[in-house]
């Protein structure tokens, strides 16, 4: 059955086979861990989202419609389920953390943040001072590497309202990004 | 395209379609400023494609799919099974749900006419001035009762008349 195609697998999964839902979350549970781990930029935040996505697909298996991809339904409740984490109080807190991790990063070397483990961090902390519409399109856009189209079923947003976001956001983002890379004294060196 | 509408369509370079790139293009060939400007954004844009290909590291997968299945709320194959085929039932579309309907309908009101026995009148309910009145149910009983009688005396009298003949 693991080799199954998704559409199967997802048909299967419809009929209740809990084996044919396993490897749907195999197959994804990376892929959404990702998305919602540069959203929150917190393991076990990320790892409660992606449960709660799991949950809800497997709640609402019946009403998935085969003209939109799988992983595209999948990345529409995961960023709706960040967003909302996002916009609650408790995430608020830890906000205000991640702007004083943030001014620790930035005190780091270009060359301690030159790994791309160490970049993703940087990133993704920089990402969280965007406002939440503009982290979302800048995170599946440029992070994540989806298409306007997706963008626009994942987010239910027009392509205006997406591309003056993004605008925004890449603003703000390159020039955070100047600030690390492109100081004085890296380009000295 | 002036410096000010360049630097708008740079940063959105990869979004733009054919022949806005075409417009950034020509702008960039004379205008050396707005040339260096869009490679340096270019440059800092690729730091972020860069880190598209990496992913959160999950300590330990397959512990965590077990966690994701055991909170997923029970539902068996058996149960969803009959659910699908009672929704199959009547999933239907509004042009089946019109055929379904028009045909009750037809039924309810000319089913009678299309009955292939023909009425016999003692088992019809008595008319008066055009009224139904009410059916006595001993008396529907009692006229069965006659009816078969008065057959099996005419077949008594019939299978007197064949062995009489049979005689002569």
């Amino acid at each position: 059955m693991h080799e199954l195609p998704e559409t199967e697998l997802i048909q299967k999964a419809q009929q209740g086979h809990p084996l044919a839902f396993r490897y749907l979350v195999e197959r994804h549970q990376k892929m959404t861990y990702t998305l919602a781990y540069r959203f929150l930029n917190n393991a076990d935040d990320a790892k409660d989202i992606v449960q709660e996505a799991f949950i809800r697909i497997w709640k609402n298996l019946d009403q998935y419609k085969p003209e939109v991809k799988f992983s595209t339904w999948l990345y529409k409740i995961t960023t709706n389920l960040c967003l909302d984490r996002i916009k609650s109080k408790h995430h608020q807190q830890q906000k205000n953390q991640v702007s004083e991790d943030f001014k620790i990063a930035s005190s780091t070397t270009p060359e301690k943040i030159l790994e791309q483990e160490e970049l993703a961090a940087f990133v993704h902390h920089a990402a969280q001072t965007l406002t939440p519409k503009q982290q979302a399109v800048f995170i599946l856009s440029d992070l994540q590497g989806l298409s306007m189209n997706e963008i626009e079923e994942s987010l239910g947003m027009s392509k205006g309202n997406i591309k003056s976001n993004l605008y925004y956001a890449r603003l703000a983002m390159q020039e955070k990004i100047k600030n690390i890379f492109f100081t004085p004294s890296t380009i000295t060196s | 395209m002036n410096c000010k509408k360049a630097e708008q369509h740079i940063i959105l370079y990869s979004e733009l379609s054919i022949a806005e790139k075409t417009q950034v293009d020509i702008h960039l060939e004379n205008c050396v400023a707005c040339q260096r400007m869009f490679t340096t954004l270019q440059q800092r844009q690729s730091i972020f494609n860069n880190i598209q290909s990496w992913n959160a590291a999950i300590k330990d997968p397959v512990a965590f799919t077990d966690q994701i299945m055991e909170a997923l709320p029970k539902k068996s194959v058996q149960a969803e099974k009959k659910r699908n085929t009672f929704s199959a039932l009547f999933n239907w579309t509004p042009l089946q749900t019109g055929l379904v309907a028009c045909s009750l309908i037809l039924f309810f009101t000319f089913g009678g006419e299309f009955s292939r026995h023909a009425p016999n009148p003692q088992l019809q309910p008595p008319i008066k001035n055009g009224i139904v009145l009410s059916i006595n149910l001993q008396d529907l009983i009692q006229a069965k009762r006659e009816r078969a009688a008065r057959i099996s005396l005419a077949d008594i009298i019939r299978k007197n008349q064949s062995l009489a003949l049979s005689k002569k």
